[in-house]
């Protein structure tokens, strides 16, 4: 299965909260939020406490990727850029190594010239940065995994991979978090 | 598609409740959204039409706590089932770390639920996933209506798996808690096989 994952290691995490600082300054945006077209919160900077930016990562995941799909209709390969327009508020989005979305709020105390030409600045800074976190065909490198392990044959196609019985000790744990959470 | 952030402790994933139009999916979420403490419920985003359909999709998060070390997310998404909807089902499937398949048990409703369940297989295959491999796991809801499917039928013709069904009344919330930890759990599981660390 070729799904994408991100797995956030401590450098990738430092450098991209360097990047996102930096892009709130000079952008002079309230606040930006770095999250996957899937609608995952990678890295959020400034002013979000009033907010909730799971919800918003959400939404926003689900505006982008919905633009994207329009973009295909009218045969563009896709919307790089959005921009919203509000009385006091502003949204800029844009799309970073095709895979994340940096969302920037901005108000009248910044223009979007300023937050086009930073944002420039920030994705040539993430882009590469961003790459490394992207873990592809995680099935392979689970296959890898196993066969240095334990040298277990790769399950054949069609035959549910043994790990769905094999390892129950999750069961307690997520009974656990969820009777704490709904108490 | 999940997040996992080693540096902060913290794992996000997505899990997404599928199945033909009515069948009972927003239902799933309402009925968790209302069982949280008030304190410390944060909001369910639902984008319906007037008719109480929904249109993109209801999310929920969930915040699940420390399991294993990892401050763990776990993020309810369902899709829209009517039939027309195709193109928005196939984005909120994107990056989908583990499916519940939501059934309707009811005889009239066999057929949407066969055509529900090869238009996952389809999707899945668009987006480079494959439905014998994803943590999966099935619902038999409306298990209180009158004109029913036996659990032993509605298993033989949608579960090729195998995987754990769960029989569920989603109104009342029979049912409901077991298919969210089951789906939790298997993710779970799968996710720390591949990156055990
Ligand atoms: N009797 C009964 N009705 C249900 C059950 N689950 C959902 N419903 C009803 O079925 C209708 C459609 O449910 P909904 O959750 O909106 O379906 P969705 O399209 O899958 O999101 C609503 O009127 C629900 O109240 C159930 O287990 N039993
Ligand atoms: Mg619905």
């Amino acid at each position: 299965m070729t799904n994408i994952q991100f797995v956030l290691s401590d450098d990738i995490n430092r450098a991209v909260e360097a990047s996102m600082g930096r892009y709130l300054k000079d952008s002079r945006a309230s606040c930006v939020l770095l999250l996957s077209k899937s609608g995952h919160l990678i890295s959020q900077a400034g002013f979000t406490s009033n907010f909730n930016v799971q919800s918003i990562a959400a939404l926003i995941g689900g505006i982008f990727t919905s633009t994207q799909a329009l973009a295909k209709i009218v045969d563009e390969e896709k919307f790089k850029v959005m921009f919203q327009e509000g009385k006091n508020w502003n949204v800029y989005f844009c799309l970073i190594s095709d895979q994340f979305i940096l969302a920037t709020v901005f108000d009248k105390s910044t223009v979007v010239g300023m937050i086009r030409h930073a944002a420039g600045e920030a994705e040539r800074e993430m882009s590469p940065v961003l790459a490394r976190a992207i873990v592809a065909d995680t099935d392979q490198a689970a296959r890898d995994l196993s066969q240095e392990m334990d040298q277990a044959p790769a399950p054949a196609a069609g035959v549910p991979a043994p790990q769905e019985e094999a390892l129950p000790d999750f069961n307690q744990a997520v009974e656990d978090a969820l009777s704490k959470l709904f108490s | 598609m999940s997040l996992i952030n080693y540096s902060s402790k913290e794992i996000t994933c997505k899990i997404v409740y599928y199945g033909p139009g009515r069948c009972g999916k927003t239902t799933n979420l309402q009925y968790i959204y209302g069982k949280i403490p008030d304190a410390k419920r944060s909001s369910m985003v639902s984008l319906a039409t007037e008719k109480d359909r929904t249109l993109f999709f209801d999310f929920l998060p969930l915040e699940l706590g420390d399991i294993a070390g990892y401050k763990t997310r776990v993020q309810l998404y369902t899709v829209p089932g009517q039939v027309f909807y195709n193109s928005t089902r196939k984005l909120v499937l994107q990056g989908a770390d583990g499916i519940v398949f939501v059934a309707d048990s009811q005889v009239d409703l066999w057929q949407e639920n066969t055509e529900s369940l090869a238009n996952l297989r389809d999707n899945l295959g668009i987006l480079g996933m494959d439905i014998s491999k994803v943590p999966l796991v099935m619902q038999y809801n409306k298990r209180d209506m009158p004109n029913i499917v036996s659990v032993a039928e509605l298993d033989h013709a949608l579960n090729f798996r195998k995987v754990p069904h769960y029989e569920a009344v989603a109104t009342t919330g029979a049912g409901v808690f077991d298919t969210l930890k089951a789906i939790s759990a298997l993710v779970l599981q799968s996710l720390s096989a591949k990156y055990r660390r």
